[in-house]
């Protein structure tokens, strides 16, 4: 499929589409709400790109407590440890448990990295009204939505070790302090992607003016 | 009532890139995609909003399961713990932990007791073609929530805990973890055999 397919978008037709229920309406009556779902009409995300941005950055700063403090305090025989992320893995890989290690690095430190990454070059593409790649980068968009949730994976692992294992002075377990940061990561990043529109990406194409 | 009606012939703008698409009439199990993004536009699911309710029942019953019974038994000894939903989100408040236990009761309680709940609320009047105040809103944020609704991953996560402890002590999956099991597949097959447009243009005529 070639980007260069001729046809006509919404906005260029004087219309805009609503985010919620994909009626039409003319551009001249954006400032009442949907006549079919009653949404607020917008012709792209509001501030798209300063949103995106903005919860971004707000995620790659999390991201470093996330990685270097421990999601999990486990208490054995009176003497406390904490493992960071990375560590659950080497643990995995180490005990011979390949695919949880796998999985765990993937969810936990794959997904997130390629995230942080992909989001950074759809704004900046976008912004700069970059002509090349439209389908691959409405692809790379897709991959990031319906990726993004699984990394919340860990902390649900954490959760139920938290509850599981409470054996007084046997052993337990309690969250640590990257745990916060990095379910925070998680919860950010799907916010920034959500903010993306993705139409932002063929505004380049369509027009010259961007709406925002 | 039947729901296994063609589809009419509408311009719809694509979601993902904007471009204006001629659809044309769907019969029943069609679907159509963007011209140029190949983004889907519009589906016509067989018996879209029975099959949905159907589903969406099954969801709930297999829901109260998985909050009612234990989902891992955990233990040493004479000491056994068996872990509930709702006690992890318990334990991680009485830590302290109190973003962490609300974002955990967000992704696997509220969104997922709103979503079957709305669900119902949607479509059981809109089966015989009448809507309950406050539909519009109801549904559109089923659909903004539905990312946030978790109750799969959080299988996902028993697995690896399980894999994680089994070393430690006696690890025995309960009933409700087969409950999470088939709710992943049970919640995936809903939302595929729901399609935005039949329920938005179904309530334009019910109002």
């Amino acid at each position: 499929m070639s980007a260069a397919t001729p046809g006509t978008t919404a906005a260029q037709a004087g219309l805009v589409s609503c985010h919620s229920c994909g009626l039409l309406t003319p551009l001249t009556a954006m400032a009442q709400p949907c006549a079919r779902c009653g949404d607020q009409l917008h012709l792209r995300h509001p501030n798209s790109i300063n949103r995106a941005w903005a919860l971004l950055i707000a995620a790659v700063i999390f991201y470093i407590p996330a990685n270097l403090l421990p999601i999990t305090l486990t208490t054995a025989l009176g003497r406390t440890e904490g493992d960071t992320i990375m560590q659950g893995v080497i643990y995995f890989i180490g005990s011979g448990e390949w695919p949880i290690a796998l999985v765990i690095f993937s969810a936990s430190i794959m997904v997130p990295t390629l995230k942080i990454g992909a989001m950074t070059y759809l704004l900046i593409s976008a912004q700069r009204g970059l002509k090349g790649q439209l389908v691959n980068r409405t692809k790379i968009y897709r991959a990031v939505e319906l990726v993004g949730r699984w990394s919340m994976i860990d902390v649900f692992v954490v959760t139920i070790m938290v509850a599981l294992v409470q054996l007084g002075a046997v052993a337990s377990i309690a969250a640590g302090p990257g745990a916060i940061y990095f379910c925070a990561v998680v919860v950010i990043t799907m916010l920034s992607a959500e903010s993306f529109d993705p139409r932002l990406i063929w505004d380049g194409l369509d027009a010259n003016e961007r709406h925002e | 009532m039947a729901q296994s009606g063609t589809l009419k012939a509408i311009t719809i703008a694509c979601p993902e890139c904007d471009l204006l698409n001629r659809v044309p009439e769907l019969a029943p199990g069609e679907s159509a995609n963007c011209s140029r993004c190949d983004c889907i536009l519009s589906r016509n699911p067989l018996d879209s909003i029975d099959r949905a309710l159907a589903l969406n029942f099954t969801a709930i019953l297999l829901y109260i399961v998985a909050c009612y019974f234990p989902f891992l038994s955990f233990g040493k000894g004479g000491i056994m713990v068996e872990t509930r939903l709702v006690s992890g989100i318990v334990g991680l408040a009485g830590e302290g932990m109190y973003f962490l236990a609300t974002v955990v009761s967000f992704t696997t309680v509220i969104v997922p007791v709103f979503v079957m709940a709305g669900l119902c609320y949607l479509l059981l009047p809109l089966r015989h073609g009448h809507r309950l105040p406050g539909a519009d809103w109801v549904f559109r944020w089923l659909m903004r929530l539905e990312p946030w609704n978790m109750v799969e991953i959080f299988m996902i996560g028993i697995i690896v805990a399980a894999v994680k402890l089994h070393k430690m002590a006696n690890l025995v999956p309960d009933l409700a973890a087969w409950a999470f099991m088939l709710l992943i597949f049970v919640i995936a097959w809903t939302f595929n055999t729901l399609e935005p447009r039949i329920i938005w243009e179904k309530l334009e005529r019910a109002r």
